[in-house]
């Protein structure tokens, strides 16, 4: 099961993107044009512009299909380091799933959580291959903006600026990141460990 | 050894003929003593340039001979030898002019023309009988007229996804030809005149765009909302069908720089079923490959192999089914007894309105990207007709600094934006140091003591904290520098060089002996500088200016640039002005800011989703007793 939900992950991102931009055409070999068209109207005749104004939706869209099982696999790999003694005592207290979810699950994964969104969002910040298969120069992401400025324009000067302007980017979201979570997690495991190892060395 | 870099841009038939021809011109050319190797690259013409980039920067003599596109001689010059030197002015002559000139830069051969194509209108024969035509359309008008009647006609009969007439309307280089050949033939001109001075739009030109326009609307079904490229089988898939059967006309040649002399368009247009608009000059264009050899200058030692290699890449024989630029072959018998429409594409060849490449090297990418996303956005009814006119004229700024500066800005502009000089100033000073690889980037001078320090973590206490560590933390820091140095090489090293490299304006694979100057902060003024726009006042339904307490009333900003600057609708919340008149505002490179603020909300939303997602899946999946909710 684990495994099998890797698979879009394992894809190489240029073929999952031409798989879904194919999916997405505005014509009848648009899968998504051609079964929202042949029940409302027979003919399919119009290349529907609805899909234009869901381009960044669409790139949204596939993102999503492709990253959320090694979100996924990362969270459950935090999960499995929480202790089941807490769960068990919470149940003795008599606390409820979302109350357990909250007050357990949720502070404990933090760490974990905080390193999956770091990974992640400096990921998508500097999505390239997406954009570039899926729209080439009809729509840029910052990256391919500054790698056609490059190749097709041979503006160093002014992909480099766009690099310089993706770095201030990603650096400001990793100050974010770091100063919400950077301390606030580690601390907050050593405290737990500490509530742990008081707790063993009681009983 | 010579090596040939070779390869295609279409169909795959088309990749695996011009890599098998290119593998049998090279056989044909060896010498004794010289092996040729023929490279493989990649299949899409930008794809390619970008590598072909890579090795010029490089310095790479790996490759002798490069096969390369009709849009590039006049850009990549610099680096191809000139091949008049190689005794190439017999042989060129013999090749049609106009490519031949588009080869030539500053009096320099820099490439033997290969072959050429050109674009052909398919119809079908029994649709045209079916629906009572006497033969294939001669003017565009006829062309929207029967492609709209066989289209109503063939969905009347129950056929929902006939379509009269399709084409490439997509978003790309390709767009530039098919739009070119639009306005060349309704006696528009090119994009940019051969004298550099950017085409002032004329008065006949306007009367075309109705019908276009209506095409696009109606009977273009292909991918034209930025899903790229036009891949044909895509756009025929299903039960779509192309007018086609017979090959019966042209389009147009794409290279050579002038527009068609009258004289020639007369002998033009005797010929066939060729769209023009009214009574007008034809248009053609010298389509997109034309395949010259090339040779690197690094490379002239191996010139022994050079002449027969261009023989071999002359010879017929190894053309195969692709069109030959010898003038010769389309009046040869034997050619014309196999292939018999050649004989009518020689006018094509010899009539070719240029895709302004040389014209406007080496800005030619800017100039026709901003036309083609240009045409895009009015056959997508993103922009309005006198829009379209006015974004195609304003948009190349950069490319031509040739032309009156009144026929390019047509939007006021003030604030940062209109001190936005040339961007390659001569007169600046102030050169960039050249970086010197060699400069150890991430070796660490500081004294020993207190090296230690900056390769951990810094804890809270400050350096002296760094005594009280244990001493097995100080060990592991030790064994951890190899890697802190390496770390420093591959990430600070490139980081350096990217900063600095964006103050300058250097191109990429210029050539050896140019160099980037330093231009400030010029680089990033284009790319995040806004351009300020006057709203417009708002007025009553009589047509007065609307005034209310004796104060102006001005449209509704939001409203306005929505109208009149899709492309940065997206910042308009970000920045509120203060003051009333000058609301609306759009990016110098509008396309950036897009890209930014489609990358932040790219990266919000998928990572959120993702995030939800992910929890709740684990949240499933983890092992009952732990996590079990």
């Amino acid at each position: 099961m684990r495994a099998a939900m890797l698979v879009p992950w394992a894809i190489i991102t240029v073929v999952s993107a031409r798989i879904w931009e194919w999916m997405l055409q505005p014509t009848r070999a648009g899968f998504f044009n051609t079964s929202s068209t042949t029940s409302a109207s027979p003919t399919a005749a119009s290349p529907s512009s609805r899909l234009a104004s869901l381009q960044v939706p669409a790139m949204v869209m596939i993102d999503v299909w492709k990253t959320t099982p090694f979100m996924a696999l990362l969270l459950l790999a935090g999960l499995s380091t929480i202790p089941r003694e807490l769960y068990e005592a919470a149940e003795v207290d008599g606390a409820g799933p979302i109350r357990r979810f909250f007050s357990i699950t949720l502070p404990l994964l933090t760490p974990t959580l905080a390193v999956a969104l770091i990974f992640r969002t400096l990921d998508a910040l500097r999505v390239f291959d997406l954009f570039q298969v899926v729209y080439g120069e009809a729509r840029y992401s910052m990256a391919s903006y500054a790698y056609y400025q490059l190749i097709a324009v041979r503006n160093v000067g002014m992909s480099s600026a766009a690099s310089v302007v993706i770095f201030i980017v990603i650096f400001v979201f990793a100050i974010f990141y770091i100063r919400r979570w950077g301390s606030n997690a580690t601390s907050k495991r050593k405290r737990v460990t500490k509530v742990l190892g008081r707790s063993a060395s009681g009983s | 050894m010579a090596s040939i870099s070779s390869s295609s841009s279409r169909s795959p038939e088309g990749t695996s003929q011009e890599l098998q021809l290119t593998r049998r011109a090279a056989l044909h050319g060896q010498n004794p003593g010289v092996t040729v190797d023929v490279l493989d690259t990649p299949d899409l013409a930008d794809d390619r340039l970008g590598l072909y980039l890579q090795f010029f920067e490089a310095q790479s003599s790996e490759v002798d001979v490069y096969q390369i596109d009709v849009i590039w001689p006049g850009d990549l010059a610099v680096h191809f030898v000139d091949l008049f030197e190689y005794g190439a002015a017999t042989s060129s002559a013999q090749h049609f002019p106009a490519i031949v000139e588009n080869n030539t830069v500053d009096g320099r051969l820099i490439g033997i023309p290969w072959f050429t194509d050109a674009g052909l209108l398919y119809y079908r024969t029994d649709l045209l009988e079916k629906y009572g035509f006497d033969g294939p359309p001669a003017t565009w008008s006829e062309l929207t007229e029967m492609a709209q009647t066989i289209q109503d006609g063939e969905r009347a009969e129950g056929n929902a996804d006939f379509w009269g007439f399709v084409w490439q309307g997509n978003a790309y280089e390709g767009l530039t030809c098919d739009a070119l050949e639009w306005i060349a033939s309704n006696a528009g001109g090119s994009i940019i005149e051969p004298r550099r001075h950017h085409h002032r739009q004329q008065p006949q030109r306007r009367r075309d765009h109705r019908p276009r326009r209506q095409l696009g609307r109606h009977d273009q079904p292909a991918g034209r909302h930025g899903l790229r490229r036009g891949r044909r089988p895509q756009h025929v898939a299903g039960r779509q069908r192309r007018l086609h059967a017979q090959l019966a006309l042209r389009l147009l040649a794409r290279s050579g720089r002038t527009a068609p002399s009258p004289a020639s368009s007369t002998s033009a247009r005797s010929r066939p079923a060729t769209p023009r608009g009214g009574p007008r000059r034809d248009a053609r264009r010298l389509a997109a490959r034309r395949e010259p050899l090339q040779q690197q200058p690094r490379a002239r030692r191996r010139r022994g192999a050079l002449p027969r290699l261009l023989r071999g890449a002359e010879d017929p024989r190894h053309r195969g089914q692709l069109n030959p630029t010898i003038m010769a072959l389309y009046e040869d018998a034997d050619v014309l007894e196999a292939t018999p429409f050649f004989g009518s594409l020689y006018d094509v060849f010899i009539n070719a309105v240029a895709r302004p490449s040389t014209a406007t090297a080496p800005n030619y990418a800017q100039v026709s990207s901003a036309f083609y996303r240009a045409v895009h956005s009015v056959l997508t009814g993103r922009r309005g007709r006198r829009d379209r006119a006015r974004a195609a004229r304003a948009r190349p700024r950069g490319a031509d600094r040739a032309s009156p500066p009144g026929a390019l800005s047509p939007t006021p502009r003030v604030g940062p934006a209109a001190s936005g000089g040339p961007r390659h100033p001569t007169d600046r000073t102030g050169r960039v140091e050249p970086f010197d690889p060699t400069r150890p980037v991430a070796e660490d001078h500081r004294p020993r003591s207190r090296r230690r320090c900056s390769c951990g973590r810094e804890s809270p206490e400050g350096a002296g904290a760094v005594e009280a560590r244990p001493r097995e933390e100080r060990m592991a820091l030790w064994l951890l520098l190899p890697s802190f140095l390496i770390i420093a090489i591959v990430a600070i090293y490139p980081l350096g060089r990217v900063f600095i490299s964006s103050f300058t304006n250097e191109r990429f694979a210029a050539g050896t002996d140019i160099r980037g100057e330093f231009v400030g902060f010029q680089n990033y003024q284009q790319l995040l500088s806004m351009t300020l726009r006057a709203v417009p006042q708002r007025s009553t339904p009589t047509g007065n200016p609307d005034v209310e307490d004796g104060a102006p009333v001005y449209e509704n900003a939001r409203l306005f640039l929505r109208r009149s600057t899709p492309a940065c609708a997206t910042i308009r919340s970000h920045l509120r002005p203060v003051r009333q008149p000058l609301r609306p505002r759009r990016g110098q490179r509008p396309d950036f800011i897009r890209g930014v603020w489609d990358t932040l909300v790219f990266t919000v939303s998928s990572v959120a989703l993702e995030t939800l997602l992910g929890m709740i899946i684990a949240l499933t999946l983890a092992p009952s007793s732990s996590a079990a909710v």
